[in-house]
């Protein structure tokens, strides 16, 4: 077969857009991790190990915390239990509001650190990237590899959020902000830890890294994380969602521009 | 010394221009002022003991690797082309490239095409495989395929865009004897569409070139 016969005005003519070119690398990097689950198990083994231990351990449901002060704890949350944290029988309420969504968030900051890196990780290990660099631009590596991010810590959020409130029984106040709280504070850590991790990858894939660079970027997410879903917990109020999608976009925006001087840089 | 091959040309004439590339890794000096012009039906051969740079001069000409001083110029009838616009005129096969284990030859092929924004259809997907000596092998993933099957899905990938400048790094390790006539025939194909670069110590490799250059 000649090649070149049916296929002449390849080099000089591309079709499609980076858009198509983004979805490529998107559908490459699901397919390779439902093979290998290289994120996935990491992520969840974190998460799940973290969330049965801590609940193992230390008392944290509302009646384990009431048992000591209130004999008939168990009676009085079954009836009404945010009256009883109105009242202040439990006298933790937006204490222990603040500790669950602390543990919430801190499980999700480090299960998604040891995870969301690898797809740049496992490029550089598997000695992919160089064959990647050489086909794609490097915009549509960033975009593919950023919507993956997003789609695989949202499936996390989706698997852990529910463990979590079935081992932790939080008395939330107010449904429809909790969740927009946990998806949001998801995907702003997804948005900062895609190109933190391409620069991992090209630090010769010292994923050790990850963590101290991360920290100080992903901070005001876990603070505004914690907060949020702590007044969500408590029915508090204060929207914390306004800066986290201000969060999401300023960072998206400025790894976009640095990337392709991350991605190519050698 | 330019052996002044001639073939017919059915493509633009492509020219590829090295212009003074010198490149340091720490206090040594890898690349030296290197400089060449290769043009259409021609070949270059890079030659050099190891560790002289033949494998970085080609990344280099891929754009994998920034050179410290000089540059790389792909012209087509005359005119340069955009550093963002060689990824379609350039094929590479080299060691250092992996393509995914993970996934299989078939799976290879359609992503390297989407990335390149090349239409894709399963079935030039498949003749591209026997085209390479891989048919019927297209459903296995890469990672049970052996180093030869992986060289020749190389080929594939590199041969999908038909490249107008093509690098071939020890072309024809790990490949058995009919590779190693699909290689040479390979070659003499992409002189109708272009440049060859190779980069190599095989004698037996050495003679496709028309242009000769030696590092170290």
């Amino acid at each position: 077969m000649a090649i070149s016969s049916s296929t002449s005005d390849k080099a000089a003519a591309p079709a499609g857009g980076w858009w198509s070119e983004a979805r490529a690398v998107f559908v490459k990097d699901v397919r390779s991790e439902l093979r290998t689950r290289a994120a996935l198990a990491t992520i969840l083994l974190f998460a799940f190990v973290t969330l049965i231990i801590v609940s193992m351990c230390v008392r944290t449901t509302a009646s384990e915390l009431m048992m000591e002060r209130v004999p008939n704890a168990a009676e009085l949350l079954r009836q009404d239990p945010h009256a009883v944290i109105d009242r202040g029988i439990l006298g933790t309420g937006e204490l222990r509001a603040s500790l669950l969504s602390a543990l919430l968030w801190i499980t999700l900051f480090f299960s998604a650190m040891m995870g969301l890196p690898r797809t740049f990780l496992k490029e550089e290990e598997m000695r992919t990237a160089p064959a990647l660099r050489l086909a794609a631009r490097p915009e549509a590596v960033f975009a593919g590899k950023l919507l993956f991010n997003l789609a695989l810590v949202l499936a996390v959020a989706l698997l852990v959020f529910p463990v979590f409130l079935i081992l932790y029984v939080p008395l939330v106040a107010d449904w429809p902000f909790l969740i927009a709280q946990v998806v949001l504070g998801s995907l702003a850590m997804a948005g900062s830890a895609t190109i933190l991790g391409a620069i991992v990858a090209r630090a010769g894939g010292r994923a050790y890294l990850m963590l101290p660079l991360a920290f100080p970027v992903v901070l005001p997410v876990l603070v505004l994380s914690i907060n949020g879903t702590a007044n969500a917990i408590t029915g508090k109020g204060g929207n914390h969602l306004i800066p986290l999608v201000s969060y999401l976009v300023a960072m998206v925006t400025v790894s976009a521009l640095l990337f392709e001087q991350v991605w190519n840089d050698a | 010394m330019r052996a002044g091959t001639s073939a017919p040309y059915e493509w633009p004439m492509v020219e590829l221009r090295l212009e003074n590339l010198s490149k340091r890794f720490g206090q040594r000096n890898v690349l030296a002022n290197v400089s060449a012009d290769v043009r259409s039906g021609e070949a270059l051969v890079v030659t050099g003991p190891n560790g002289s740079g033949k494998s970085t001069l080609l990344s280099v000409i891929a754009g994998l690797q920034r050179p410290d001083r000089g540059a790389v110029q792909v012209l087509e009838a005359g005119s340069p082309l955009a550093p963002e616009v060689r990824r379609h005129y350039l094929g590479l096969v080299a060691p250092d490239l992996t393509l995914y284990p993970e996934l299989t030859a078939s799976e290879n092929l359609e992503f390297f095409a989407r990335v390149r924004s090349l239409p894709w259809r399963a079935s030039e997907g498949a003749a591209l495989l026997e085209r390479v000596g891989l048919m019927g092998r297209g459903r296995d993933l890469v990672g049970t395929y052996s180093s030869g099957m992986r060289v020749r899905l190389k080929y594939a990938v590199a041969l999908q865009t038909s490249p107008r400048v093509l690098l071939l790094d020890e072309p024809t390790a790990m490949l058995d004897t009919g590779g190693v006539a699909l290689v040479d025939t390979i070659i003499q194909e992409q002189r109708a569409r272009g440049v060859v670069v190779l980069a190599t110590n095989d004698p037996s490799e050495s003679r496709h070139g028309d242009l000769f250059l030696h590092l170290g």
